[in-house]
């Protein structure tokens, strides 16, 4: 490598994703789903609390996470989870592997067409768009996982500045600090059995970062990047819920869905107004970006399942995930997501699935590694 | 091409015969000899071809071949005709003393030079080509294409060596280095490879280097042509090649790390690898306050979202969001379309149709009917257009500010590349509304994310993402901060220059 260029640079150059990319990775991956209705769920203003705790526990998750990230068999990829479970095992895992990935991405991709269905073209069907949103998520797949990964710096920079939108909303005259009130709980109502596995759930997505550490240029100060990225997020979620809360109340709060959508309605410009309008197909541009990864990986668990990991890839693989993606998808939405208890149920199942993942996933493979390591060295 | 075979043919079997020395040096190349006849033959049917015969006592008889007007005749007689009329020696080198003397190694090597404005001479047995081509070029004017009010004034022309020298001039160092292909089998187009040695990434050398040597085309007459032929992603509307009328452009890509290309008979310099970012640049960035240059690149890109955006946003809105509008304001908006027939998208459609062509009625009328293209396009297509309920007062007024909006961005092919984005859009918008334009621009950025400029990352420093390019992208921060040249082009040497400034000049 040449003089005088960043560790960032070289890993431009030698085709890998640089070490500061690990932020915009937990980032986009933690505020893509739960952005948009996180506030509905917590609903009291002393849930703000659970949002930094949870938060808290989320950065020493993540430190499990970057140092999987950071050991032999990580950077291996295949060959590292090979060495670490046995050959039959990581085929056996990619299974279930690949049915949790079909089951994330078609919840998450589900209930953003649900949302759009209901603000957007409430006179089309809910699936209608499903299509275009599997083919651009199939052209950005279509790149490659080194290209798809480097799109979260443009779906950063494309979703981000909702964020700014709402900042208005922490002041006067819209904000009632009042609602604020109580900020400490004497006796915390609401179901915390339901909230906290939310709220955790909604800082989960960075787990699946454990299977593209390869990915990442060997630099260190991973764990740096990647508490970055969730300090971020518990800092949108925040504003976000602070942003609703002080402009709703929890009385209002509960009666309505989606408050976030619901509160960008009040921002009037002297062209536009009815932001949501806006705010919704931009949110987009995460969920590509979601789904092209998903299909990735489910173009990985396809050809470990198959015994296909150590041949050279082909086309065929990428079209079968697409394919198999977009049948789940549409045989969930149009036969088994129709009502409103259904679509809650699937919500309580994301954040379960989601949540269990991101919670053992790192912690199991860190402590595999640590254990193959003890193993190797003797005692 | 059959005439030099043939006569090399006749040559080889009359090696050896007449026993003339071996030319020192040249081992390999057959002794030929010079046969009037099929000389003759092979400049049948060529008006302007003339077969010149001198006797000399020492030189013998040489054959002189030529094009004539291709060739500068006043120098024929002065360098050529009258050395070898008056020679007092035996070997051609001897006798005329042209600076571009070669002796030919192959029929389609003399073949070239020939109908490139070269003397081909047949002498001893051998082949000899003397350059002497007619100088047929335009003085240097100032740049139509990239014209500045401050800065260098001059730009290229048609001529390859010329806009070699104006390139020189500016990088007066060795390490500039320029390698010399021949590109297209019938017109044997002189193309010329520059990089600056010690800076370039050798890799992007490399890959500039096969890519050129791999074209295959009969013809290119126009550095664009070449171009083509050389882009990694042929079907992209985005040029990955950036074209120059400015030495000082050319120079500065060269100092960056890039390579540029010259063509000849060709006023345009093709540069690489570009960035999309880079096509929004101006020289006349350089030369402003970085303030000042700043805020004019700002408004460049912002001109280039609302020529793309603005008319579909306007067909989104009215076809699909009316509510988006605040209640005053859809007032103006319905009483405009009230006695429009059309929806929207016919509307706008038909508009950016009719600004279309007028835009290339433009280009390719004379000049001096331009004021009436003014006039039809102006008054009788968008006052006649709007009293005759065809389209809107407002769709004019967009589509006004639209066409204005798309001559702020420095780079002509650019410009067209937005018109065809434009319009897929249009479509997108009239479906789907703000979800269908948002759409379309996912797939314009994922499109972008993936493109290449001669192997390098098109939409670089974004994707992938390099910090300290930032500093020369959509903002032109002070030069005394770009000590770096751009990241993304992996240079040989990072550093424009260290803290410190610049060496005094030594006085002794």
């Amino acid at each position: 490598m040449r003089r005088g260029m960043r560790a960032e640079e070289r890993g431009a150059a030698g085709g890998l994703w640089p070490a500061s990319l690990g932020w915009l990775f937990v980032n986009r991956l933690q505020v893509a789903f739960y952005i948009l209705f996180l506030p509905h769920v917590l609903l009291y203003p002393y849930m703000i609390w659970a949002i930094v705790i949870v938060g808290v526990l989320s950065h020493f998750n993540l430190r499990l996470l970057a140092g999987w990230m950071r050991t032999e068999e990580a950077r291996l990829g295949y060959e590292g989870f090979v060495r670490l479970l046995g050959e039959r095992a990581a085929r056996a895992l990619a299974v279930p592997g690949a049915a949790a990935v079909l089951l994330d991405s078609a919840i998450v991709t589900l209930d953003y067409l649900e949302v759009t269905h209901h603000v957007l073209f409430p006179s089309a069907g809910k699936l209608t768009l499903l299509p275009l949103l599997w083919l651009a998520a199939l052209y950005l797949a279509g790149q490659g996982m080194l290209l798809a990964g480097r799109f979260v710096v443009i779906a950063f920079v494309g979703s981000v500045w909702i964020a700014a939108l709402f900042v208005q909303f922490l002041f006067p005259p819209v904000a009632e600090y009042r609602f604020l009130l109580p900020v400490f709980a004497g006796e915390p109502r609401g179901d915390l059995a339901l909230i906290l596995p939310t709220v955790w759930a909604a800082l989960s997505g960075p787990q699946y970062l454990a299977f593209v550490a390869r990915r990442f240029a060997p630099a260190g100060g991973m764990f740096r990047w990647l508490a970055l990225g969730n300090a971020l997020s518990v800092l949108e979620y925040t504003l976000f819920f602070l942003a609703v809360t002080l402009s709703f109340g929890t009385e209002y709060l509960r009666k309505i869905d989606y408050p976030v959508v619901q509160l960008i309605r009040y921002i009037q410009l002297p062209f536009f107004e009815r932001l949501e309008t806006i705010l919704l197909p931009a949110h987009m541009i995460l969920y590509v970006f979601l789904d092209a990864f998903f299909i990735l990986f489910l173009r990985d668990a396809l050809r470990v399942a198959a015994g296909a990991a150590r041949k050279p890839d082909r086309p065929r693989w990428l079209m079968a995930a697409a394919v198999l993606w977009v049948a789940f998808v549409y045989v969930i939405g149009r036969f088994f997501w129709t009502t409103e208890p259904q679509h809650r149920l699937w919500i309580r199942v994301h954040t379960w699935l989601s949540g269990t993942l991101y919670a053992l996933l790192p912690s199991f493979l860190a402590l595999a590694a640590v254990r193959r390591r003890r193993r190797r060295d003797g005692p | 091409m059959r005439w030099l075979a043939r006569l090399l043919a006749f040559l080889r079997q009359a090696s050896g015969t007449d026993g003339e020395r071996e030319k020192p040096g040249t081992a390999g190349v057959p002794a030929r000899r010079a046969d009037a006849e099929s000389l003759k033959r092979a400049f049948q049917n060529i008006h302007d071809a003339e077969c010149v015969e001198i006797e000399n006592d020492r030189l013998g008889k040489a054959t002189l071949l030529y094009i004539r007007s291709l060739i500068d005749i006043r120098q024929l007689q002065e360098f050529v005709i009258a050395p070898l009329q008056n020679a007092s020696g035996a070997d051609l080198r001897d006798t005329i003393h042209a600076a571009h003397l070669t002796e030919m190694d192959s029929p389609e090597q003399a073949e070239t030079a020939a109908f490139k404005g070269a003397v081909i001479v047949l002498a001893g047995g051998r082949l000899w080509s003397i350059s002497l081509a007619s100088s047929l070029s335009r003085a240097v004017e100032p740049s139509k294409q990239e014209a500045v009010i401050h800065g260098p004034q001059d730009s290229f022309t048609e001529q390859v060596e010329n806009n070699l020298t104006l390139i020189r001039r500016r990088l007066a160092a060795s390490s500039l280095k320029s390698e010399r292909f021949l590109v297209g089998g019938l017109s044997h187009t002189t193309v010329i490879l520059l990089y600056v040695e010690s800076l370039t990434n050798p890799e992007l050398v490399r890959i500039a280097r096969e890519k050129t040597a791999a074209v295959r085309s009969d013809a290119i007459f126009d550095s664009s042509h070449l171009s083509q032929f050389m882009e990694d992603h042929i079907h992209s509307v985005f040029p990955q090649f950036q074209q120059t009328d400015r030495p000082d452009a050319a120079a500065a890509a060269l100092a960056s790390g890039k390579v540029v290309w010259l063509v000849e008979n060709t006023p345009f310099a093709l540069i690489a690898p570009i960035t999309f970012f880079d096509l929004f640049q101006s020289p006349e960035d350089y030369i402003h306050r970085w303030p000042v240059a700043s805020f004019l690149r700002g408004v460049r890109f912002f001109a280039f979202l609302f020529a793309m955006f603005l008319i579909p946003f306007y067909v989104a809105i009215t076809m699909h969001h009316y509510q988006m509008v605040p209640l005053d304001l859809l007032f103006v908006v319905l009483e405009s379309r009230s006695e429009i027939p059309f929806n929207p998208f016919w509307e706008a459609l038909f508009m950016m149709l009719v600004l279309e062509i007028l835009k290339e009625a433009s280009l390719r009328m004379p000049s001096k009917s331009g004021q009436t293209l003014g006039i039809v396009g102006g008054i009788v297509i968008g006052q006649a257009g709007v009293e005759a309920n065809i389209a809107s007062n407002l769709l004019i007024i967009h589509v006004a500010v639209t066409a204005i909006a798309s001559f702020l961005i420095p780079n002509y092919l650019m410009t067209n590349s937005s018109k065809l984005i434009q319009f897929g859009l249009l479509l997108l918008a009239a479906w789907l509304g703000l979800w269908g334009i948002t759409l379309g621009l996912i797939l314009v950025l994922i499109h972008l994310n993936g493109l290449t400029s001669l192997k390098q990352p098109y939409f670089a420093p974004l994707s992938p993402f390099y910090g300290t390019d930032w500093k020369d992208t959509v903002v032109r921060l002070p030069l005394k901060w770009m000590s770096r040249r751009p990241a993304y082009l992996m240079p040989a040497d990072p550093y424009r220059f260290k803290a410190g400034g610049s060496r005094p000049e030594r006085k002794d």
